[in-house]
């Protein structure tokens, strides 16, 4: 497998793509496998899209409903940002089914989202803002009886944009250990991704409704091929970036499963036909992807440019050669090697994706209810070999010099929004959330230097119960080769975005969009299949989703 | 009585317990100890944090024969404590005079979910006992203060690896409060830099 030392370098998570493995994926697959039929309950809604509405579905045995409300919202408090306290439409996702007095009470704490309070029966709330400009475009044009403008879903690629999923108990929500052990919801994230794809076929069956209403005798409905270009949105930021620090055994799962799907496929020492006819399908697919790519984020566009002309290149050359090679795969990814991370990452992507026969029963690996124990008794002279078989990338910065440690992660008071700070220049750095792993590694490498190394970790800690985080994680390091991000989350060239864009490929987002270092646009299941073709046979191929397929 | 998701407590405790100045892996235990007090001993997520707030003074700890003591306890020798236990560098750690002895207990719990096995109390000749997911009390024991000897226990095979409740659990609304506003001190408070760059989208999004 491919050394933590490379893997877990922001740069590299930076450049994720999603794969086979990524949630969004193994969601749909299961959606598949159960031939998940969803059905409208409740469509009690204005003309102009304005009420409540009820879809439920059953997987495995367990029924789900999902209740969107929305309302009208002034131009003027639509924000992205966790700071709003309006949406355009509300949503939860209940455990059973939800009756006539459910549907008020919920309807008047959904709409509150992080101010109201939820029962254990209900897993996830959400919300999402309509994209205006894309929304009145669809709308428009059904109602004239007429298709969206290809140009609009390439450059937009949604109606509708989240803000923000919870679940996990957040609120009086269910904690995840009511799901943990069924199996369709077992995979991390998933009660909160199944509610995105409703939601996603909700802003479908709404624009539809709205047109309708506007023009009940000339509408026209969405293609298929028009609906699956049509993903879900969404504006992510600094909050999902300390997620990957406080659960690094989640987060050693997570990589650990793609590294040994990638490590699978490039022992393999003969190519299956059609494995390889699937390969050359989607590396063609995967330019025609990145050729459709809007990006503003004048950085991100270079890199897609880049990456298309590389595409291009190996599509032209080293991939056929490689393919000829013996390892085959193998020769693919070191051949991928000479290129930009983005080609690098995309290319593990890529020659996964035609292995899920091999590879997909490792997405059951991918969540953790262990919680990492410490061992006391081990002595200070092994916490000392551990620290240096697995933390020495943390001794690469100097505290002492301001740009180390510039940056302060913190919760902000209002609403609880992530932030980052500069220690030097702004107030509530005392108050900073404990991401400065390396530091602390440091400190932990110093106390053991000076201690005996025949006393043991609990006397270190007695003395020292500061350095418990530190000892815990070296420890964990030594089983968990990826649970560490292997740079330093203080320093001032740190880029945010590349710990959200590699949490978010293993969700399974796609068309990062960055908007700053601090948060990005992206698409969810876009090329998804739909409420009505999650049975078909073609219901796991939307892997790099291209215009007008499907 | 409120009830919680155990994300809540967990969270919000180990938040109080930051606030409170213990670090972070020290209050990432409390806030379990607080979950596990929720679960089996509701009572006791009241001492919980209790013995988290500071008290001005050290704890005096010292080794007798094979004993560890320990006068003035808090979380961080609390767990301390355990470590020896666990790690069998003492068989037994006497709390002197310990002013929260179902904190104790709850820490216990805690500790036993993660390392497996369990601890037992004693005090004042009653004896309770904790495994990952469940907790013995005598009917006697009623948490006031008193020297309390714990010791570890053996893996119980009978005993279920941790069994969280799917339902969450019932808090007193007051120990519920004071912890929301110990966990409030960890937050920052907003400044119009911050609120303009520090995080996410733009302040309007209309496209």
């Amino acid at each position: 497998m491919r050394p933590p030392e490379i893997v877990m370098r922001l740069d590299r998570m930076g450049a994720a793509h999603p794969t086979r493995l990524s949630f969004m994926r193994q969601l749909v697959r299961r959606l598949h496998r159960s031939r998940v039929k969803v059905a409208r309950e409740v469509w009690e809604l204005s003309p102009e899209g304005y009420g409540r509405v009820v879809y439920t579905l059953e997987m495995n045995g367990f029924r789900y409903s999902f209740c969107a409300f929305s309302s009208p919202l002034e131009d003027s408090r639509r924000t992205d940002r966790v700071i709003a306290e309006a949406w355009d439409a509300t949503f939860v996702l209940c455990d059973g089914t939800v009756d006539g007095e459910d549907l008020e009470r919920l309807e008047a704490n959904v709409a509150r989202q992080e101010a109201g309070r939820f029962r254990p029966t209900e897993l996830v709330i959400s919300r999402a803002n309509k994209s205006m400009r894309m929304f009145e475009h669809v709308v428009n044009r059904l109602a004239d009886g007429r298709q969206p403008d290809p140009a609009m879903t390439r450059r937009v690629g949604y109606l509708m944009r989240t803000t923000a999923v919870y679940g996990n108990g957040k609120f009086g929500l269910a904690d995840r250990d009511r799901i943990a052990d069924r199996l369709a919801l077992a995979a991390p994230f998933q009660a909160e991704l199944l509610t995105v794809w409703l939601i996603r076929g909700y802003s479908h069956d709404l624009v539809e409704h709205v047109a309708a209403a506007r023009n009940p005798g000339g509408w026209q409905k969405l293609t298929v091929a028009g609906r699956r270009s049509l993903g879900i949105g969404n504006a992510t930021g600094l909050g999902m970036a300390p997620f990957l620090v406080t659960h690094p055994t989640l987060i050693d799962n997570w990589m650990t499963a793609r590294e040994a799907a990638l490590a699978m496929v490039r022992s393999l020492a003969v190519p299956d036909d059609q494995a390889v006819d699937r390969f050359l399908a989607l590396i063609h697919r995967a330019r025609e992807h990145v050729a459709e790519l809007e990006v503003g984020d004048r950085q991100q566009a270079d890199r897609n440019r880049l990456l298309e002309s590389e595409l291009r290149e190996l599509a032209g050359g080293g991939i056929p050669d490689a393919l000829g090679s013996e390892f085959p795969w193998d020769a693919v990814i070191r051949r991928a090697g000479e290129y930009s991370l983005e080609c690098q990452e995309l290319m593990v992507s890529a020659v996964i994706e035609p292995h899920g026969d091999r590879v997909d029963r490792l997405g059951e690996t991918m969540s953790s209810d262990r919680e990492f124990a410490l061992d006391p008794a081990m002595s200070l002279g092994e916490l000392g070999d551990v620290l240096d078989r697995n933390c020495r990338w943390a001794e690469a910065y100097d505290f002492d010099e301001p740009k180390s440690d510039r940056r302060f992660w913190y919760v902000s008071e209002e609403k609880l929004e992530p932030r980052l700070g500069d220690r030097y220049q702004e107030p509530g750095s005392e108050r900073e959330l404990p991401l400065d792993i390396a530091r602390q590694f440091q400190h932990l490498r110093r106390a053991v230097g000076q201690s005996d190394p025949g006393c043991l970790v609990a006397e270190l800690l007695l003395a020292r119960p500061e350095l418990r985080t530190a000892a815990c994680r070296a420890q964990n390091a030594e089983h968990s080769p990826y649970a560490e991000v292997r740079d330093n989350l203080l320093g001032e060239a740190m880029r945010p975005i590349d710990l959200l864009r590699s949490k978010l490929a293993f969700f399974g987002a796609t068309k990062f969009d960055p908007k700053s270092d601090l948060w990005t646009r992206i698409t969810m299941y876009q090329g998804a299949p739909l409420f009505d073709t999650v049975g078909d046979d073609s219901a796991d191929d939307w892997a790099f989703p291209v215009l007008g397929a499907g | 009585m409120i009830r919680l998701s155990l994300n809540e407590i967990e969270v919000t405790a180990a938040k109080a317990a930051m606030a409170l100045g213990w670090p972070p892996a020290v209050a990432l235990e409390t806030g379990r100890a607080a979950v596990w007090a929720a679960q089996f001993l509701s009572q006791a997520a009241g001492p919980v944090i209790d013995l988290a707030r500071p008290t001005g003074e050290d704890p005096l700890v010292c080794r007798e024969a094979d004993c560890m003591v320990v006068a003035r306890a808090n979380p961080a020798i609390v767990l301390s404590a355990l470590d020896f236990l666990v790690a069998g560098a003492c068989s037994q750690a006497l709390f002197r005079c310990c002013e929260a002895p179902y904190a104790l207990i709850c820490f216990g719990g805690a500790a036993a979910r993660i390392q497996g096995g369990g601890f037992s109390f004693l005090q004042a000749g009653m004896l309770a006992a904790t495994a990952p997911s469940m907790c013995r009390l005598p009917a006697g024991m009623d948490g006031r203060p008193g020297d309390v000897l714990v010791e570890r226990t053996c893996p119980d095979s009978s005993s279920p690896w941790p069994e969280r409740s799917a339902d969450g659990a019932f808090l007193d609304g007051e120990v519920w409060s004071i912890m929301r506003e110990l966990a409030s001190k960890t937050l920052v408070p907003a400044t119009r830099r911050s609120r303009e760059s520090g995080a996410g989208a733009g302040l309007v999004d209309r496209d």
